[in-house]
């Protein structure tokens, strides 16, 4: 009787722990312009801020870095059900501490250089401790065209009319 | 698009001035300040973007 009361005590105690003991949980994240390829350094990269969707409070955050990937994986060969395209693309990578099955809201602002352009696209998921998403990552896509348009600040008037010029640089996100 | 008093008034079209470059004129009667919005659109996939400018002519 004694044993079978101290292997209990046991068998919940290391229940007890891996249930309360909070686990690094891996994600990578990678920021996807809209029919256009990853957002990394070279637009500032993407603003990542992961959530807990519950309490709001924040888990991770931080910049996608590195290229923008492979042009023929991404804007040319068909995707596939499990195929990668974003091999060698920027990313963000955290790892979360979670002590059970979490929803998060993961929140992606782009692009940082041209801030009147930024869109937040956000999404949420489930995570669950020590369950990694790594690889091909989650990705989340930013719709849009970055459009800063430039203009002289005054014009004078020349008889009872006046001509502004203006000029706009459109790029993908 | 052109706008004055809180009123779009105008919209001009841009022409193609160099990579990633697009420029264009609007012609005014009226004093005061105006604000240019330009716009980026591609309807096969719904891409959009906005850029604004403000211009006081005088």
């Amino acid at each position: 009787m004694k044993k079978v009361l101290i292997a209990a005590m046991l068998i919940s105690g290391i229940f007890l722990y891996g249930i309360s003991e909070a686990v690094p949980t891996k994600l990578v994240v990678k920021a996807k312009s809209k029919d256009a390829k990853f957002i990394g350094s070279k637009m500032g990269g993407a603003l990542v801020t992961i959530k807990d969707s519950a309490t709001g409070k924040v888990l991770a955050k931080g910049l996608t870095a590195g290229s923008t990937g492979n042009t023929e994986k991404i804007m040319i060969e068909p995707k596939t059900r499990f195929g990668t395209i974003s091999d060698g693309a920027a990313k963000f990578v955290t790892s979360i501490d979670i002590n059970e099955p979490t929803l998060i809201t993961i929140d992606v602002d782009a692009p940082l250089v041209t801030k009147p352009d930024m869109i937040r696209s956000s999404i949420q998921m489930w995570v669950i401790p020590g369950k990694d998403i790594k690889g091909e990552g989650i990705i989340i896509e930013i719709p849009g065209f970055s459009v800063v348009a430039r203009a002289p600040e005054k014009i004078s008037m020349t008889g009872n009319k006046a001509i502004i010029p203006f000029q706009s640089q459109i790029v993908m996100i | 698009m052109v706008k004055y008093n809180g009123k779009i008034i105008d919209t001009v079209p841009l022409s193609f001035a160099g990579p990633s470059t697009f420029q264009g004129q609007a012609r005014v009667s009226k004093k005061g300040d105006y604000e240019i919005i330009v716009y980026a659109f591609d309807s096969q996939t719904g891409n959009t973007g906005v850029g604004k400018v403000k211009v006081s002519v005088n």
